[in-house]
């Protein structure tokens, strides 16, 4: 039932982006409204759409394109080249990367969490743990069904924060990107995808994904601390992951509209109620 | 310029192919290596390639305008999809070809890439490169180049080796048998010449060219017929060597008859020849060998024993085996086709004072000039042969009696007239001759010169000088036949054993002769119906035609093969038998060979034979005869000289003559009771005897009185019918023993 509920809402979710993009399209078609497009880091991209949509009801002049996840460093690049008018990172610039005419700025934080499906009766677990299960010693959950860990990406920026939780962690992490048949994803979303579709899954996501796209999933207490805002903005839960906007240093007025539309009341709520604290 | 040898020409090549095959064989390992790993290696990242493009564009459909930005998810996607990277490098481009992400350890050249394009439905969005490093391959390579290197080494050594040892074995195998056959063709004292199968020459070993005349170099591939000239001994006509029949035949032949080479400076020399075809591995005919040799001294040999075999060798006359076979043809002319013809049998006169006197060299003087005499005075069909020693043969081919006397009574004058010169001194010699005539009544050829002997001599009984005809019926001729007739009859007899022993006791006269027992063994013949003969019908004979060797030595094998058979017969005592031996078989040869062989063989005790010798056989050849008194005295046999005092008989003969027993002749013990004269001989006779050491013995003892005769003169044994009468040896009968009265009295 969860699977085909989910499958049902994410189906639907599709649907509706189509109909909106269509509409849009055909809207700016007829009124050539402009245009501003956001990309990057798929954690954040619910939240955009979230707050997309609210934008544009208040600015029909301004069409919000959220694209597809391109990841933080393909928004990075993507803002140079004019390609994106915000690219969404969960990183600051480097120095050389703010030399290509880019500039970032922080928007908000969100617990990074350890997630599994809702149909799983686990609710906690240990940084150990996660070692022990990522490293094979440790294979099924107390109520015996196996374990399957779903691993991203080495460059990926959810990765190197898992292998900074832990030494081992990041030890446990190398192993298992060796061992074979462990499954994978590429992005943020395919992660939730497969942690909702694979019987056991474990794996990284953040809280704001979860909320901003209504994923059935649960974020597990890790070693006794529940990844909520609260103990995330207070420290007593200490993964989080950065949201940050890159721009152009000149940036557009829609674009700085829409800045300012998300630091609005309206925007702040969106946030906080998908899971982020403004830091 | 040293020319090389067909050995090193051979290891040359062996050592190239080797080489070749060796560089082959190691370029061939790595290379194969190479193409094998390569292709693979190839295939495999072009595969590689071809997946993650395929997962490339699976993003690029799903993000067409911003996959290229999308730099964690193409990382992701080549780092893991649809397997994680292994050792390859994966780099993804734009269609710009600018580098979108890269992923995978960094490649070490040398390297090998393969590209796949990304399309974007069907247009090519960009490209996915990955890349490997070939060191892995060339490492292997390098191994394979080392292997292939080992391997290579290993197949040249196995392939110059092992041939090359295998040739080298062949080679010196060859080389030994070629130098072996050359050694032993040279060496060899036949002359051999090989040719090839057209028949032309391909070696002459030396002898070959010794015999022919002509040197390898100068018929070296020439026809053999161009120069080797073959003659028939006897007709001189042209004969065709037999290499081109061998050839054409296949098969060994010669000539198969006398043949003579004609040698280079046109002498001639005998040889024997053989020709043999050689043959290939594959069984053809690829040359023929022709060996000869050198047979004028053998020819000239077998001619000459040929000639000796049939002649004379002192007068160059057909001998006596010869000319009794031309008797046997003339007889058979005569009884087939009715021819007549005349048998002349010439004995000379005389001439035993001319050998006596003269000596042995001037009796062959003598017969050498009387033959050529003879020859010329008979004609060119007629036969003159030497029958043996001074008689000669002539066959009067197709000639009538008359003629023949006319013939013979002129040798018998040009005999008569001639005179033989030795040392300033001339002798006259005389003939007789005895006339036989060959026809068709003739029985043979013996029997025809048996009466042309016995007519010959007739005329010397006649008073020598003569010519004397045999006719039939005559008494006297027909006597002198019977004697010759029994040679038949005594050689008849040897040959089946129809010859028996008897014995005679001595009688020891006194105690020193006693202890002994003494018996003289005689010898009496059977003849055809079984009747007894006396030795004194068949010896004269026997002496005659020199048959006494023959007699003796049956004699004397039977005794010593049954002497210990006969000593057990009569009591086991010690026994000497005493054995008459001729003059004859004194001088034969051989005799004490086979006197000791039978004395090994049987095991004949000392003083077991005494050997009785006349005195007239002893004196006649002196030498010889204490020859062999010393050569049977050695093995332990006694010597007695017979019939002592009857020859010419000198005392001083017996200082020479090495003998135990002195036997007096019985012509004086027979009658020593009435003739002062035969006793006073016989006490001559026994005491010199004594003196000399020499027991007597007297012969012919027969009676009492005589033997009491004898006693009193101290004779040692007696012998004669007064002691016992002769019996057969091995059959029982009375052993003698001493008289009492005789022992009393030589006691007293």
């Amino acid at each position: 039932m969860h699977k085909c509920k989910s499958a049902a809402m994410h189906n639907g979710r599709s649907l509706a982006i189509a109909i909106v993009g269509m509409a849009m399209l055909l809207a700016g078609g007829i009124a050539a409204a402009e245009e501003i497009k956001i990309g990057g880091t798929g954690n954040a991209l619910g939240t955009m759409r979230l707050l997309g949509n609210a934008f544009g009801k208040q600015n029909p002049d301004l069409k919000i394109i959220v694209l597809a996840s391109i990841g933080t460093s393909g928004a990075i690049k993507a803002v140079p080249a004019g390609f994106l008018d915000i690219g969404l990172s969960s990183r600051p610039l480097t120095e050389q990367e703010s030399k290509r005419g880019a500039i970032a700025a922080e928007y908000a934080r969100t617990p990074l969490v350890f997630a599994v499906s809702m149909k799983n009766q686990a609710k906690a677990i240990t940084l150990n743990q996660i070692a022990n299960i990522l490293s094979g010693r440790m294979v099924n959950w107390p109520d015996g069904g196996q374990i399957r860990p779903v691993l991203r990406q080495a460059g990926d920026d959810n990765t190197r924060q898992m292998r900074l939780m832990s030494p081992a962690l990041d030890k446990a992490l190398s192993a298992a990107e060796q061992r074979p048949g462990i499954p994978f994803a590429t992005t943020d979303q395919e992660a939730a995808d497969k942690l909702e579709s694979i019987p056991g899954a474990l794996g990284v996501s953040t809280l704001s994904l979860i909320r901003s796209e209504a994923r059935p999933l649960r974020a597990l207490t890790l070693d006794g601390v529940e990844p909520t805002v609260d103990n995330g903005a207070s420290g007593k839960y200490p993964h989080f992951k950065s949201f940050f906007f890159i721009t152009s240093p000149l940036p557009s007025a829609g674009v700085k509209r829409f800045v300012a539309f998300m630091k609005s009341p309206v925007g702040r709520e969106i946030l906080i109620r998908t899971g982020h604290w403004i830091p | 310029m040293k020319l090389k040898s067909p050995d090193d020409k051979v290891t040359s090549i062996v050592s190239r192919v080797a080489l070749l095959i060796a560089f082959v064989v190691t370029l061939a390992l790595p290379i194969g290596y190479w193409l094998v790993a390569y292709n693979g290696f190839s295939d495999q990242l072009e595969f590689k390639a071809r997946v993650k493009a395929t997962a490339l564009s699976g993003l690029i459909a799903t993000i067409p305008e911003v996959w290229i930005y999308a730099e964690n998810r193409l990382l992701g996607l080549i780092t893991r999809e649809p397997v994680p990277l292994d050792t390859e490098e994966v780099r993804v481009y734009d269609e710009r070809d600018n580098l979108l992400a890269q992923a995978g350890r960094k490649t070490v050249p040398p390297e090998l890439r393969r590209s796949y394009s990304l399309f974007d439905g069907s247009r090519v969005a960009g490209r996915v490169e990955v890349s490997d490093t070939l060191r892995g391959i060339a490492y292997g390579t390098l191994i394979a180049a080392v292997l292939g290197i080992l391997l290579g080494s290993l197949v040249f050594i196995a392939l110059r080796t092992i041939p090359l040892r295998a040739l080298r074995e062949v080679t010196r195998a060859l080389f030994e048998q070629k130098e072996r056959a050359e050694v032993t063709l040279r060496s060899i004292g036949d002359g051999v010449i090989t040719t090839d199968a057209d028949a032309r020459v391909e070696f002459l070993n030396p002898v070959a060219e010794q015999l022919s005349g002509w040197s390898l170099s100068d018929v070296r591939n020439r026809p053999l017929t161009e120069f080797l000239n073959l003659l028939d001994a006897a007709s001189g006509e042209s004969v065709a060597a037999p290499v081109s029949q061998a050839l054409a035949e296949n098969r060994i032949v010669s000539c198969g008859r006398d043949i003579d080479l004609v040698r280079r400076d046109g002498g001639r020399i005998g040889i024997d020849d053989s020709a043999a075809p050689i043959h290939g591995p594959d069984g053809d005919v690829i040359g023929c060998v022709l060996i000869f040799r050198d047979v004028s001294s053998v020819r000239a040999f077998t001619k000459l024993r040929s000639w000796e075999a049939a002649h004379d060798v002192l007068t160059g006359l057909v001998n006596r085996r010869e000319f009794e076979g031309l008797v046997d043809a003339a007889v058979a002319s005569a009884q087939q086709a009715g021819k007549l013809h005349v048998i002349c049998y010439l004995d000379l006169d005389q001439f035993k004072v001319v050998n006596d006197t003269c000596g042995h060299a001037a009796g062959d003087d003598l017969l050498k000039e009387l033959a050529g005499l003879l020859l010329s005075r008979i004609r060119k069909s007629d036969t003159l042969a030497r029958l043996g020693g001074d008689e000669f043969g002539l066959l009067l081919d197709g000639c009538s009696l008359e003629r023949a006397q006319f013939i013979a009574a002129d040798l018998l004058a040009v005999v008569g007239g001639y005179r033989f010169n030795w040392e300033t001194r001339p002798y006259s010699i005389g003939v007789s001759i005895g006339l036989a005539t060959i026809s068709g009544d003739s029985a043979s050829g013996s029997e025809v010169l048996a009466m042309a002997d016995t007519a010959c001599y007739w005329a010397k009984e006649q008073g020598r000088n003569r010519v004397c005809v045999y006719r039939t019926g005559d008494s006297d001729m027909a006597a002198r036949r019977r004697e010759t007739g029994w040679v038949m009859r005594i050689k008849s007899a040897l040959a089946e054993d129809r010859f028996m022993l008897y014995h005679q006791s001595f009688l020891p006269l006194n105690v020193a002769a006693g202890g002994r027992e003494h018996i003289e063994v005689l010898l009496r013949m059977i003849d055809e119906e079984g009747n007894l003969i006396q030795p004194g019908s068949f010896l004269p004979a026997a002496e005659r035609f020199n048959l006494m060797p023959a007699i003796d030595r049956w004699v004397v094998s039977t005794l010593f093969v049954r002497y210990h058979e006969l000593v057990a017969a009569r009591g086991g005592g010690p026994l000497t038998c005493a054995i008459n031996l001729s003059g004859t078989t004194l001088n034969a040869e051989g005799f004490p060979d086979f006197i000791r062989q039978l004395a090994i063989e049987y095991a004949l005790p000392p003083q077991s034979i005494c050997f009785e010798i006349t005195e007239t056989a002893a004196i006649n050849n002196l030498r010889k005869a204490a020859e062999f008194i010393k050569e049977c005295k050695s093995m332990g046999f006694l010597f007695a000289l017979d019939d002592f005092g009857t020859g010419t008989s000198s005392f001083g003969y017996l200082k020479n003559l090495p003998i135990d027993y002195l036997k007096i002749d019985g012509g004086f013990v027979r009658n020593l009771e009435h003739d002062a004269v035969d006793k006073a001989m016989t006490e001559a006779i026994n005491r010199i005897g004594h003196i000399m050491g020499i027991k007597t013995i007297a012969e012919y003892a027969e009676n009492d009185s005589i033997i009491q005769g004898l006693i009193s003169m101290g004779v040692d044994y007696a012998q004669g019918y007064g002691v016992c009468m002769p019996t057969p040896l091995f059959e029982p009968g009375p052993r003698l023993a001493p008289l009492p009265e005789l022992a009393a009295a030589v006691t007293v």
